[in-house]
């Protein structure tokens, strides 16, 4: 009880963090009732009503809040859908390139020597192709799309970043009075890695996790602005601003909204994280 | 300084085999190009004397080492969709991309190091605020979403610039543009809390106690520090500048590296796609590897 | 103001400004440092010794504001003085070297380069003059082979030599008053001992007046004239060194002493003092030190003591009352 009252009363104390959480969690209760709080089923094209622009324009009406594209399906109904598929992909390849990432870190670190050399050119080589490039590639050689290959496309070029920053807090850890009183006392690795490494890793990793949920839903948009990410019936933001880049020159509605959700949603998650990263941070007096 | 230099070196190699091994995996992956390169009618016979001919019926592992030893002859395989060499039709396309990521990439510098040193000046003015604000949205917009606004906003709407094309002065302006503010945004942040973190230092105490100028200080004794981060900083800005290329350049028609990327993997054209993303990685090892030596240069305490 | 005071500081006090209001560290400090004395600051760590230094050269930053009803420096109140006024006296009338010489000294250019700085800004020298007298400031130090170290970086000297550095920068100027935080903590005793002798025989030389702070009494007894004993942000004890040594009146003076070890005396177990520095958020009401004071009464636990003349010193307790002159 006592913990919760002062988790928010560090919340509230910075307003970009609460704006953060805030839009977080709209954007959480948009993907989980999609279905109840869309106007309209995503996918129903209505040709009486296509290419309506957003309500407060001429010729807009209530009912298409945010108009309609080409097709006549309502945007606003769209977009509620496309945050269900952009955060289950975001969160799916964090989780997966968190535990993969975290692990190959952890060992890197700990262990050094040949394992560490390897691991680390191995992903000196994934960091020197620009990520969406690879994924770009890769999803077209294997010609196979849908979320789970999506997702871990994604989580293959993004492991590199929790490795990295794993190992190089493993390492400054490693050097602690406390990490080497354990070693000279004969614990064994496990031990000190279970209970003196990954507690203190674990703020770096929530705050490389919150920062990854972003730039993953950020790559996905992209791969699907594509045309290689989420495809039909399936709806994401990237795919709807790639069906409106069509229509920019008559309909600017269809191609901006989506844009101005993605980039809504992801400074949402970039304040959570930085708002994370200082209450989590050990040097930082708030906790 | 030249062991720290040739230890960096040595570490290209094997980065540059396991690159090379998980391109080859891509393109052994996408399969059979002897379907595309012969026309349909052509019989089960030039089908399999063309595949010999190729290597692709030896195992995984001797096509691999196939693979390298034509690599390192620097042949990159031929392109069957333009019927030209495959290094031969990047190399022509680079200049194209070297131009453009050159204009983004000095524009975010210099906006990145001023806005960031200025931030970190008035740490906690409106001014700042305002900084920071305009960087997390940077960052927050996606690429592509920001070149649409900007054709939306200068080609369609105000008619002054061009939607697509390479060509004149005006051609690049959009394309560099969208480049910078992905690349600034992600710049500016991190020089600005360098620049605090430096502006904290001892040696900035003795500077102020010797009683030098606010302006000497940030200028001389703060900036040379700052400068060593801002390298790497800078540095590993490459790959998100060349990723971003690959998106810009498809949306804006430019004929670079990335646009010619994309059109390869659209059509499985696999000789030049690898060909791009070999030489796309290649110039981000070369990137760093100089960011390093720069590093070196600055820093006495690495020549000791 | 006496002919023979250098500075003279009337009422100083530093606060911070927090998220919860204003933090007074330092309260109503005054004090005078006399021509070519080395008067010395002794207490604990975070009693503010650091701060008093800092807000004499005009150097507290944000969010600290330091207040002074007079800070006469040479004959001039600096208490007012623009930035820009004090910055013309810092580095040039008085000058200050720090704790650290590892890090006090900017990496990333040579000893030469930051020794010119002073010389071309206080005295508008050239590159040749800069250099020469730069040079000569550090064979003044004591520094072997000047004209090699003009050209390296402080990465290549030891912490000692760049000690020595930032003394001859220091002094490039003949400041009158050179305030030493801690010159000689991060050093190995040896080396103490060699920069403590080097300042003393300086002092005599271009007569500056030092203001030493020190938590260290074997410094304090080897270099001072006069002692300031500081305790949680006030000056709780005003003394010469002999005096102080001799007969400390201040119960956190006489408690300093003894947990000390003195050679050839029998002592089965240092003493110390009970209790630890209060912290700012929450000074005890009353005396700052009756927490830990033996002779604590309900007087002192209630009402603050101010400074009062006792034989020639100052000093802030109730015990010394009625013997005042």
């Amino acid at each position: 009880m006592k913990k919760t009252k002062r988790f928010f009363k560090l919340l509230f104390r910075s307003s970009t963090g609460t704006a953060g959480v805030l839009i977080f969690l709209l954007v959480c209760i948009a993907a989980i009732f999609a279905e109840q709080l869309a106007p309209y089923d995503p996918n129903m094209m209505d040709l009486m009503n296509m290419t309506k622009p957003p309500a407060w324009m001429e010729g807009g009406s209530i009912s298409h809040l945010l108009g309609t594209d080409n097709l006549g399906r309502d945007i606003f109904s769209r977009m509620l859908h496309g945050a269900r598929v952009s955060l289950t992909v975001g969160f799916l390849a964090t989780i997966c390139s968190g535990i993969v990432g975290t692990i190959l870190g952890l060992i890197s670190g700990y262990f050094g020597g040949i394992v560490d050399h390897v691991i680390m050119r191995i992903a000196d080589a994934f960091y020197a192709i620009p990520g969406i490039l690879l994924a770009l590639v890769t999803l077209m050689v294997v010609q196979s799309s849908g979320i789970g290959t999506l997702v871990i496309v994604i989580a293959a070029i993004s492991w590199v970043q929790y490795a990295r920053l794993i190992r190089a807090e493993v390492l400054r850890l490693k050097g602690k009075e406390f990490v080497r009183a354990s070693r000279t006392i004969g614990a064994s690795p496990w031990f000190i890695i279970s209970h003196h490494i990954v507690p203190n890793v674990w703020p770096t990793f929530i705050v490389v996790s919150t920062m990854s949920v972003a730039s993953s839903i950020l790559t996905e948009a992209s791969l699907s602005f594509l045309g290689v990410g989420i495809q039909s019936p399936l709806i994401s933001w990237g795919g709807m601003l790639s069906d409106g880049r069509a229509l920019l020159a008559t309909h600017w509605w269809v191609a901006t909204f989506p844009g101005i959700m993605i980039t809504i949603a992801i400074l949402g998650i970039t304040f959570m994280g930085n708002w994370l990263r200082d209450v989590l941070d050990p040097h930082n007096k708030g906790l | 300084m030249a062991r720290y230099l040739a230890k960096r070196i040595l570490q290209i190699i094997p980065v540059l085999l396991i690159l090379t091994f998980i391109i080859f995996c891509l393109v052994y992956v996408a399969g059979d190009p002897v379907a595309l390169m012969l026309p349909p009618e052509a019989g089960t016979e030039a089908r399999e004397s063309l595949r010999a001919a190729l290597g692709l019926d030896k195992p995984f592992h001797e096509q691999f080492i196939i693979y390298i030893t034509n690599l390192l002859h620097g042949d990159f395989g031929t392109s069957y969709e333009y019927n030209q060499d495959a290094l031969q039709l990047v190399l022509e396309r680079l200049p194209y991309s070297a131009q453009l990521a050159a204009v983004a990439f000095v524009a975010s510098v210099i906006l990145g190091v001023v806005l960031g040193i200025a931030s970190a000046q008035y740490k906690d003015t409106p001014f700042d605020l305002l900084v920071s604000a305009l960087s997390a949205l940077g960052q927050a917009m996606p690429g592509f979403w920001v070149a649409i606004m900007l054709i939306l906003l200068f080609s369609v709407n105000m008619k002054v610039l061009p939607v697509s094309g390479a060509g004149g002065f005006e051609h690049i302006i959009l394309p560099a543009t969208t480049l910078t503010i992905m690349t600034a945004a992600k710049i500016v942040p991190l020089i600005r809390s360098n620049m605090i973190e430096v502006m904290h230092q001892d040696y900035i105490r003795t500077a102020k106690s010797k009683g030098l100028k606010n302006s000497a200080i940030v200028f001389k004794h703060a900036f040379k520090n700052v400068l060593v981060p801002v390298i790497t900083i800078v540095a590993m800005q490459i790959p998100t500048l060349m990723g971003g290329a690959l998106i810009t350049e498809t949306i804006f028609a430019w004929p670079g590296l990335g646009m010619l990327i994309y059109r390869g993997v659209a059509n499985l054209d696999m000789s030049v796609v690898q060909a791009g993303v070999l030489m796309v990685a290649f110039i981000t090892i070369l990137a760093n590897l100089i960011s390093d030596i720069a590093y070196c240069l600055i820093d006495p305490s690495i020549r000791y | 103001m006496k002919d023979n005071v250098l500075l003279s500081v009337k009422n100083l006090s530093v606060k911070f400004k927090t998220l919860d209001g204003m933090n007074t560290i330092i309260e109503g400090n005054s004090f005078d440092v006399k021509k070519g004395e080395v008067l010395c600051m002794v207490g604990e760590s975070g009693c503010g010794k650091s701060l008093t230094s800092l807000a004499i050269m005009g150097l507290i930053e944000k969010p600290g504001i330091a207040k002074a009803d007079e800070i006469m420096l040479d004959g001039e109140d600096i208490s007012g003085y623009s930035e820009e006024a004090l910055r013309k006296l810092r580095g040039n009338k008085m000058s200050m070297i720090f704790q650290e010489p590892l890090t006090s000294l900017n990496p990333l250019f040579t000893i030469g380069n930051q020794m010119d700085e002073v010389f071309r800004l206080h005295r508008k020298m050239d590159r040749a003059e800069c250099r020469k007298n730069s040079i000569e400031m550090l064979r003044f130090v004591g520094i072997p082979a000047p004209e090699s170290v003009y050209k390296r970086y402080p990465v290549a000297l030891s912490g000692g030599m760049r000690q020595r550095v930032m003394i001859a920068m220091a002094l490039s100027c003949r400041p009158k008053l050179l305030i030493a935080d801690e010159p000689t903590t991060a050093l190995d005793v040896t080396i103490q001992r060699q920069i403590l002798n080097l300042m003393q025989s300086l002092r005599k030389e271009l007569d500056t007046s030092i203001i030493l702070i020190t938590h260290d009494l074997s410094v304090v007894a080897e270099m001072a004239d006069r002692v300031i004993v500081m305790y949680a942000g006030q000056i709780v004890e005003q003394a010469d060194v002999r005096d102080l040594f001799k007969k400390p009146l201040h119960p956190y003076t006489e408690g300093l002493i003894n947990s000390t070890i003195r050679l050839g005396e029998k002592c089965e177990r240092l003493k110390t003092i009970p209790g630890t520095v209060p912290n700012n958020e929450n000074m005890p009401k009353g005396c700052r030190f009756h927490p830990r004071c033996p002779f604590a009464t309900d007087r002192c636990r209630n009402e603050q003591p101010q400074l009062i003349n006792v034989e020639g010193r100052e000093v802030r307790c109730f015990r010394y009352e009625g013997s005042e002159n």
